[in-house]
């Protein structure tokens, strides 16, 4: 039995749209599948592609042998107990794609080195907005994200308080060309259990929330739709993942980083 | 003794000195200097400068006596690890850990001339006349080993389950550490041919990677055709050759070629 927060996204939007939960921080993709400038359509690697048939074998295979990114998240930089936190800030698009570039780092076993989800800020030109998933991954890839040490607030949207080396710092870790895999919103659950059985996480976003997380882990769960629970990291202050299950429960968008640059 | 005679004296005691500071200096030529000092003799035509033999751990210093303004191209054959080039390019140096005959090529251009130079050396007792044997220096069995591999991520059609588990499994890791053998890396091959170096206005400085020999020897690994995922393993204790064989297609195969299965 988990310890994770389960939550039914058909019940929890309900609350959600128009409410006071509803965070614009992330806005629908303009690009659709296979047309995406810089990323590679999932469904281009064949053999990559899982047999939905196999699901439940495939996620308990990924969880004997610690596969899924939620036990590299935990033995990295996101051990039992940790907060990541947006703190308020629209900046969910960062917060969450900055954690699966870590994520895919500590998959390749590279050094733990806590990166700055703030620092991407110049996206939106320093403002307290949403953005598109795609134009963090574009900025990822080409100009990388600073690391935490060069920001001296986790949560100041003023460059001028970061070290004066923070977009040199920031170059060492980028998403590597060709890094990224794209899914198809039409087969979402099979895309994602795809990348997911490479270790690879997914920077996921739901419309009806109007938010960005990270996609971690499946559990295998036939009380629920689809038989799947999605476990996701987010960036509201928990200190587990969430769990989330129903129809709604399934990504609208999903993006998996899985290589970055050699540093 | 008169004034006299003590200057006459004094003139040929200076001029015996003299006669022999050059005659000193006629046999300095002929002896071994430290390094810094050859490489500030004046170059008559460009040439490799290095001793034909040297004993297994040492390292041999290779200098190329060639024009300033010259552009250089070192290659040594068989391929090493252990034959690095300074960073002005001038100097090299070469060591191993077995006997082994290596040929030192360099290719200099100067003004409208282009030399190809070649010099021979032998490691440690002389293997004898032959085909050099191709590929690394062997590694000896029994040893604990760095581990580390290659992918490629967008053609993973020939993975097995098996190899998924060597570059994405947590579990995996601890396995290889455990066993007391050190898992560096999982790498996508393709995101080392990335920029290497980091550019601010104009000025470009490389990243800093202990880990660039090894993404080298993959990358020459493959130029030879070999198809990825490889898996490259060193001794762990560092200063050894680094051997880059195709991904053993089993977990069974992996541990019979390192050593340790849990």
């Amino acid at each position: 039995m988990s310890d994770n927060i389960i939550i039914n996204a058909d019940e929890f939007s309900k609350t959600v749209e128009g409410g006071d939960q509803y965070i614009p921080g992330v806005i629908p993709r303009k690009t659709v599948y296979g047309d995406a400038p810089g990323l590679v359509p999932v469904g281009d690697v064949p053999d990559v592609l899982i047999d939905m048939a196999d699901a439940k074998e495939i996620i308990a295979h990924c969880h004997e042998w610690r596969i899924f990114p939620m036990y590299h998240q935990e033995n990295s930089w996101a051990p039992d107990g940790f907060k990541w936190n947006q703190n308020g800030l629209g900046y969910c698009w960062t917060w969450s794609g900055t954690g699966d570039v870590m994520n895919c780092r500590a998959r390749e076993n590279k050094p733990t080195v806590m990166l700055s989800p703030v620092s991407m800020g110049y996206l939106v030109n320093w403002r307290n907005n949403g953005n598109y998933l795609e134009s963090f991954l574009e900025g990822a890839r080409k100009h990388g994200i600073a690391p935490a040490s060069c920001v001296p607030d986790q949560h100041s949207r003023n460059p001028r308080s970061y070290s004066d080396d923070w977009e040199e710092q920031a170059l060492k870790y980028r998403i590597a060309e060709d890094g990224v895999w794209d899914t198809n919103k039409s087969e979402m659950l099979r895309h994602c259990l795809s990348i997911l059985q490479n270790g690879t996480s997914c920077h996921i976003a739901y419309n009806w929330w109007g938010h960005a997380l990270s996609l971690i882990g499946l559990i295998w769960d036939e009380s629920q739709t689809n038989n799947v629970r999605w476990v996701i990291r987010n960036s509201h202050n928990e200190d587990t993942p969430i769990e989330m299950t129903g129809r709604r429960g399934v990504p609208d968008e999903a993006f998996g980083v899985h290589a970055t640059v050699t540093t | 003794m008169t004034c006299r005679e003590r200057r006459g004296f004094i003139f040929v005691a200076v001029l015996l000195c003299t006669l022999y500071s050059c005659t000193c200096g006629v046999i300095a030529a002929d002896v071994p200097t430290p390094f810094d000092v050859v490489a500030k003799q004046p170059v008559i035509g460009p040439k490799i400068v290095a001793p034909d033999t040297a004993p297994i751990g040492t390292m041999v210093h290779v200098e190329a006596a060639v024009p300033e303004d010259a552009k250089l191209a070192w290659a040594i054959d068989p391929p090493t690890t252990n034959f690095v080039v300074d960073t002005n390019g001038r100097l090299a140096y070469l060591t191993g850990p077995v006997s082994r005959r290596y040929l030192i090529v360099l290719s200099v251009a100067y003004g409208d001339k282009i030399h190809a130079l070649t010099h021979p050396v032998i490691l440690g007792d002389d293997p004898g006349p032959g085909p050099i044997p191709p590929g690394p220096d062997p590694i000896p069995p029994g040893q604990k080993y760095q581990v580390m591999f290659f992918q490629e991520s967008n053609d993973l059609d020939n993975y097995n389950r098996d190899q998924v588990i060597m570059v994405a499994s947590d579990k995996f890791k601890d396995d290889v550490d455990n066993a007391g053998h050190a898992f560096l890396r999982a790498l996508d091959l393709n995101s080392i041919t990335s920029p290497t170096t980091i550019c601010v206005d104009d000025v470009c400085k490389p990243l800093d990677d202990d880990l660039q020999p090894w993404y080298r020897a993959a990358k020459t690994f493959k130029d030879k055709g070999n198809k990825t995922p490889f898996l490259g393993y060193s001794p762990r204790e560092g200063g050894k050759d680094i051997k880059i064989i195709p991904m053993p297609k089993s977990l069974d195969e992996f541990w019979k070629e390192i050593g340790g299965k849990p």
